[in-house]
């Protein structure tokens, strides 16, 4: 099964409990706070759905072309243990394994860069966090003009 | 029978609050008599905190006392590893200092008497709509109250440390150095991912910690937003749980970050010249292009442990459950501010 893919259900999930329960909850209330941020994530879920492995797709091509760069620079780079990441992470799909790895080995290569080098590498991990981040930040959808107060 | 007021998420009824608070105030008030605690109210309190407003009457030798109070309880886990007792014994500390604060009045540290770590403070006439300081009217109030915010710096930054020696030592060539080892810590425990551009984002920092001009209490939070106002005057500055010892700059450059910053009614340069005429100590252009710096990545490391708070289940707080969305413009914000 394939549709309702997840814009449709994600995004469809977040205009029925903004049309149908949202209006139910008076303003301020603990109860209204939570479902405007719950409407709010799945919002952003679904603009991101669509386009979300392209973007890791991206992401991993390019981190595997700079680590490839910046090794090339490096004498005998030998990485030092790669612990793994603190959390849970999000589990399933090669290309979040892969985007995970590679994360890991870029901060691994870069604890390992020589003073002498630091001119050279440091711009092409910059603007490689910097589109990675760009990336990212595509797939945030714009935020929901706020509705004026109005008297009670 | 009508059911009982619901304190807001926790299921515990404002009645019983009260009952407990009474317990608590007779506990730590012995010599009072009739006290009664009057129209307690849930009031926002942040992200971590549940707050309520309460009027404390109660019977003294000479005649009753009216207190008003606020009264800010943990609610479970949050952005921030939060330590309620330092944060009284700061209050407590400034008392009669000059800086704009509430009076602390008590602390339950363990909970034990009302049910979550609890601080109870003087509640002090103000708002602290940060939206209405940022919006573009009205222009001259919103402008001097930005410089009363530079003023209530310059009080903050020269108010005087010896009492403050349980916030530990910090030295004007390591605070920045003990700031980064803190946060790091944070981000390292934290993460839920390696997230290689923060890590590099340390490591940038790290060779380029500057020396403070002084060691001063740094608030640690200062922004829009975390203080009282009435009129154009500041009536108390809030939210002191990330208080330290450190370098005034990193509040100034703390104030100016872009989500709430004044800048659209006073500039950062405008401002720094009226914290130097109203006492404070020298800011220093590298000192604190550092600092903001270095604020982006603290946003970035307060952001992941608010997702890790909600994604560990520790907290039921939905607005918390995609922080990390707010991380990223801080990297970005950070990327685009360092030095070629």
């Amino acid at each position: 099964m394939i549709y309702p893919d997840d814009k449709q259900l994600l995004g469809g999930i977040a205009d029925a409990l903004k049309d149908t329960v949202l209006p139910d909850l008076a303003r301020g209330s603990a109860a209204r706070k939570q479902l405007q941020a719950a409407i709010e994530t799945l919002r952003r879920m679904a603009f991101a759905a669509p386009e979300r492995d392209a973007a890791l797709a991206a992401d991993v091509a390019d981190m595997e072309g700079v680590i490839a760069r910046v090794e090339a620079l490096l004498p005998r780079h030998s990485p030092p243990p790669s612990l793994p990441p603190q959390g849970g992470g999000m589990g399933g799909g090669e290309i979040i394994q892969q985007h995970l790895a590679l994360q890991q080995q870029l901060a691994d290569l870069q604890a390992a860069v020589p003073e002498n080098l630091t001119a050279q590498v440091t711009p092409l991990l910059t603007q490689l966090y910097a589109r990675m981040t760009d990336r990212a930040l595509a797939l945030i959808p714009p935020p929901i003009p706020r509705t004026p107060r109005t008297p009670a | 029978m009508k059911p009982a007021l619901k304190a807001p998420g926790d299921g515990r009824s404002l009645t019983e609050l009260v009952e407990r608070l009474h317990a608590f105030l007779t506990a730590q008030v012995p010599e009072a008599t009739d006290i009664r605690i009057d129209t307690l109210t849930p009031v926002s309190g942040g992200n971590a905190r549940k707050a309520y407003a309460f009027d404390l009457v109660m019977g003294e030798k000479d005649g009753h006392i009216d207190i008003p109070c606020i009264m800010l309880m943990q609610a479970g886990a949050g952005q921030l590893e939060s330590d309620l007792d330092a944060e009284f014994q700061v209050l407590s500390a400034l008392e009669g200092s000059g800086v704009p604060a509430p009076r602390a009045l008590w602390i339950d540290t363990d909970g034990s008497g009302l049910g979550a770590p609890t601080v109870i403070m003087e509640r002090v006439p103000g708002e602290t709509d940060f939206l209405a300081l940022r919006a573009p009217e009205p222009a001259d109030r919103n402008k001097a109250i930005a410089l009363a915010f530079a003023d209530a710096a310059a009080r903050l930054h020269t108010a005087p440390i010896d009492r403050l020696g349980f916030l530990g030592s910090a030295t004007r060539d390591t605070t920045a150095a003990r700031q980064l080892a803190i946060w790091e810590a944070q981000f390292l425990k934290h993460r839920m991912e390696p997230h290689p551009a923060i890590a590099f984002a340390f490591q940038w920092l790290k060779t380029h910690a500057p020396v403070a001009e002084r060691i001063s209490l740094v608030h640690g939070d200062y922004r829009l937003g975390n203080f009282l106002f009435e009129g154009e005057r500041i009536t108390a500055l809030l939210d002191w749980e990330m208080a330290h010892l450190g370098d005034p700059a990193e509040d100034i450059a703390w104030a100016y970050r872009r989500l709430w910053t004044p800048e659209m009614h006073v500039p950062i340069e405008d401002f720094v010249e009226r914290y130097h005429a109203a006492g404070g100590p020298t800011i220093r252009p590298e000192n604190l292009l550092f600092y903001r710096l270095f604020g982006e990545i603290k946003h970035a490391v307060i952001s992941l442990t608010a997702a890790r708070s909600f994604a560990d289940g520790r907290t039921r707080n939905l607005r918390l459950a995609d922080r990390m969305t707010l991380a990223l413009p801080c990297i970005k914000q950070f990327l685009d501010w360092l030095p070629a």
